[in-house]
């Protein structure tokens, strides 16, 4: 315990020198600054100025790259709040409560929710990585391709909350997302599916592209249909400009919906591969489950931003478990950040902590420090972002499309991409005018090669015997919550259904 | 914070300041205008752009991205050398050969990934299509196991592929580890249409599940098991280079030949450009390659990430007819190949 307290007194010494300090906050400002742009991830970034850190000393380099990390999903929320753009992938399900408060004149309360629940969640992340790296990662170690699948089937499952009117026409979407997700390369056999002779396509159909085409594009469609049929005239009523500061009560809302975000989101993300997606959508319908007010989701329930916010920083602290405690990178930031431990002559894996571990207990300190420089630097920028709402809203459709057309095309510069976004936008409207939601959509998208390949690879494990999914303790285990999961809301369901039928008779 | 005299164009003001500047970071970064090439003598003119085959952090990435840095960092081209990523490295061969033929100005990076997606059609081009500059460097492969698992050696795990195929599944990186993994299981004389070959979306992913215990082994780049080979959680039990490697942690690893199966395999990762490169440009390059490779920068590069040096010109298009010989074989016998 002793070396223990000391490695960590060590480790913080280090982190708080001048230099790294300046370096953690050059990285989360970074990282802020490309959160909020869309399209342009926390990846590009940390390989675009990979090269820079080749002169610096190995530890402020770590900890500016992972500061880099860290701030772009404290920034990503942003966009997804003001303007309906999901930044990332991550920070989709931010949309479905953000965008709605903002509406509503609340959106200073909604980033402050975003900025606490980030910083919360990234805390709490920091700690259990401390103490409980290793044991984490053990339990991680239990995972195989029949968890996994069932994990993927729990999150399917619940679609069921993501439709707010109609279960049919959310699983329609969702089958139409895992539809669109079996476009590309498959990862077991290399055959090209469904690309139509086109090499833009071998990748299969970018989420990021489809998610802002059906938010950013739609509702700026949205917006201007209605300005076309009133005028210039914002529906003042509706928008009072930003509104007013988090309240205490808002505060004492959120302050549960911190807590199971940060735990199922850091559970999730311990997982390789696994990514944020997949943790915010199964915080998402979990907040929405353990609700009094279930009706309220979608519709600007401060506590479905909180959760999923938190979600997201957990999950990212999480993915640095298995790449600190056996050098296995969880997703392609993570191999980004192992690339540059190889370049500075570290080895990572299971030797780190013996080998280096004042570089370890650094890293753990940043993200402690990391945390509070991102609350800080969040907290006013809040106000600054929040002025974004009283551009003229004409102004600002412009400025929104633009915005989305390159975010989409300097992902990888492929026209193609930007005519995906449009098409998906003006789908995005279509379906939004008939009441079908657009988020079962892009789970389906998202989960559908997950899904797929955890299939077929416990498949080919059990070399075809099903029974795989059901003898794993674990699998059996999540296999139940899926059922459990289902009948509630069908029972949901049915319970509510002569209420729409006298509805319907009236 | 804003409120009282403050007017409202002064609070936006910094807010689109930002904007602005991010997006010009944004367009300087990716546009890289494409210009008729000229002839001769005063190229390079202007900027060339290095095409990274794949995602930033991906091994394509990382190739190119030490190549320019080397260049860079040498003051070896005279002109800036932007790094553009293409989609996958199947779109990104396609540009090559069609929107930038005859282009000198744009360089890329290519490996043995190619020649699997040409095998199984799911890129129309091969080496042939374009114009190689050079091998720059190779990676070998490993076979591993779970550090306590009962297989000891290669024999072990062939004997039980051999006795049980069904039940013994192997995992791989991607779907690009299967001609590696085809090719040593057939030499060792595994029926390999019975193995389960289970592909993982990365080198970790399929590691883990070796871990995890599902999978009974795992091929993958040597640099890719390394780690956890040192760290005792997976043991290797061959590597597929011509002798056994100088690392420490790796001196005791048999390669493929001593643990009784007659192959040497590795990745390699070469420089290439547009097919109707002009000879002066061709030139140019093979000139530069020449002398990058001997710089302390790259030798240190190579040597950090543990790949070996496989600088070669001459000679250097017969290497690259064998290996797709050898993949093209392989994928045919998996079944995987697409009939020409």
């Amino acid at each position: 315990m002793d070396s223990f307290v000391s490695n960590l007194a060590a480790g913080f010494g280090a982190a708080l020198s001048l230099q790294n300090l300046w370096w953690c906050f050059f990285g989360a400002l970074v990282g802020t600054i490309v959160g909020v742009l869309p399209g342009l991830g926390s990846l590009s970034t940390m390989a675009i100025l990979l090269p820079m850190t080749f002169g610096m000393d190995p530890t402020a380099a770590i900890i500016m790259l992972a500061g880099i990390n860290y701030g772009s999903s404290y920034g990503g929320s942003t966009t997804s709040i003001l303007v309906n753009i999901p930044g990332e992938g991550s920070s989709m399900m931010t949309c479905l409560d953000g965008y709605p408060m903002a509406k509503q004149g609340r959106a200073k309360a909604a980033l402050a929710t975003a900025a606490i629940g980030s910083f919360f969640a990234g805390t709490f992340a920091a700690v259990l990585l401390m103490f409980l790296a290793m044991p984490i990662s053990a339990l991680g170690m239990k995972f195989g391709a029949p968890e996994y699948f069932a994990v993927m089937l729990l999150a399917l499952t619940m679609v069921g909350s993501l439709a707010t009117e109609s279960p049919l026409k959310g699983l329609f979407m969702v089958l139409l997302g895992l539809l669109l997700a079996t476009v590309g390369a498959d990862t077991q056999t290399a055959q090209i599916r469904f690309t139509f002779g086109s090499v833009d396509l071998v990748d299969g159909i970018n989420f990021i592209v489809v998610a802002i085409g059906m938010f950013g594009v739609t509702i700026v469609m949205e917006e201007s249909e209605r300005i076309w049929r009133t005028g210039f005239k914002p529906p003042r009523d509706q928008i009072k400009g930003a509104g007013l500061w988090i309240s205490w009560s808002e505060l004492k809302q959120s302050f549960m919906p911190y807590v199971r975000g940060s735990i199922i989101g850091f559970a999730v993300g311990v997982l390789p591969g696994m990514g944020g997606m997949t943790a915010t959508l199964l915080t998402y319908g979990f907040e929405k489950q353990a609700s009094k007010h279930p009706e309220k989701f979608g519709k600007g329930a401060i506590e479905g931003v909180a959760a999923v916010e938190a979600s997201n920083n957990a999950a990212n602290g999480a993915n640095m478990v298995p790449l600190m405690t056996l050098g296995i990178p969880g997703n392609a930031s993570m191999a980004l950040l192992l690339g540059a431990f190889i370049m500075f002559g570290l080895k990572p894996g299971p030797l780190l902590m013996e080998t280096n571990p004042e570089f370890f207990w650094a890293v753990v300190a940043s993200l402690y420090i990391g945390n509070v420089i991102l609350l800080i630097l969040n907290l006013p920028l809040v106000n600054i972002f929040a002025k974004l709402l009283d551009v003229p809203e004409a102004l600002l459709n412009g400025l929104v499309l633009t915005l989305c057309g390159l975010g989409v095309y300097t992902r990888r510069f492929s026209l193609l991409d930007v005519f995906l976004m449009i098409v998906f936008g003006l789908f995005g409207h279509l379906a939004r005018k008939h009441d079908y939601p657009a988020a079962p959509l892009l789970l389906g998208l998202v989960l559908g090669d997950m899904l797929e390949q955890g299939f077929r690879r416990s498949l080919a494990i059990s070399n075809g015997d099903p029974s795989i999914f059901f003898t794993r303790p674990i699998s059996l285990g999540i296999m139940v919550a899926v059922v459990f999961s289902l009948v509630y809301s069908f029972m949901k369901f049915y319970r509510r259904r002569p209420k729409i039928q006298n509805g319907l008779a009236q | 914070m804003f409120k009282g005299s403050i007017r409202k164009r002064d609070q936006i003001l910094p807010l689109l300041v930002t904007i602005t500047l991010a997006l010009g970071f944004m367009v300087s970064m990716g546009v890289s205008v494409a210009v008729a090439a000229q002839k001769g003598a005063d190229y390079p003119s202007r900027p060339i752009t290095f095409l990274s085959l794949s995602a930033p952090g991906s091994g394509f990435d990382t190739t190119t991205r030490a190549v320019v840095n080397t260049l860079v960092k040498e003051k070896m081209v005279k002109v800036p050398l932007p790094v553009e990523n293409a989609s996958n490295s199947v779109a990104g061969t396609a540009n090559m050969v069609n929107r930038y033929k005859g282009d000198p100005y744009v360089l890329s990076v290519h490996s043995l990934n190619g020649m699997m997606r040409y095998a199984t059609g799911g890129s129309p081009y091969s080496h042939k299509d374009y114009t190689p500059l050079c091998g720059l460097i190779s990676t070998y492969y490993g076979v591993a196991v779970k550090y306590d698992s009962p297989y000891k050696t290669l024999a072990d795990l062939v004997k039980a592929l051999k006795e049980n195929p069904e039940k013994t599944p192997l995992s791989g990186g991607s779907s690009d580890d299967r001609p590696f993994y085809g090719a040593t299981f057939m030499k060792a004389g595994v029926s390999i249409n019975k193995i389960n070959y289970v592909a993982y979306s990365g080198g970790g992913e399929s590691s883990m599940a070796v871990l995890e215990g599902s999978v009974k082994g795992v091929v993958n780049s040597v640099d890719e098991l390394l780690g956890l080979h040192e760290g005792k959680k997976l043991r290797l039990l061959a590597i597929s280079s011509a002798k056994r490697s100088s690392y420490p942690a790796l001196k005791e690893v048999p390669t493929l030949r001593e643990a009784g199966v007659d192959l040497e395999y590795s990745n390699i990762r070469y420089a290439f450009a547009a097919p109707a490169m002009p000879e002066y440009a061709i030139k140019y390059w093979h000139n530069v390659f020449t002398k990058m490779v001997k710089t302390p920068t790259w030798q240190q590069m190579i040597k950090r990430y543990q790949w070996d040096d496989a600088f070669q010109i001459a000679g250097f298009n017969d290497v690259l007819d064998k290996k797709q010989a050898v993949v093209t074989e392989v994928l045919t016998l998996l079944g995987m190949a697409k009939k020409k």
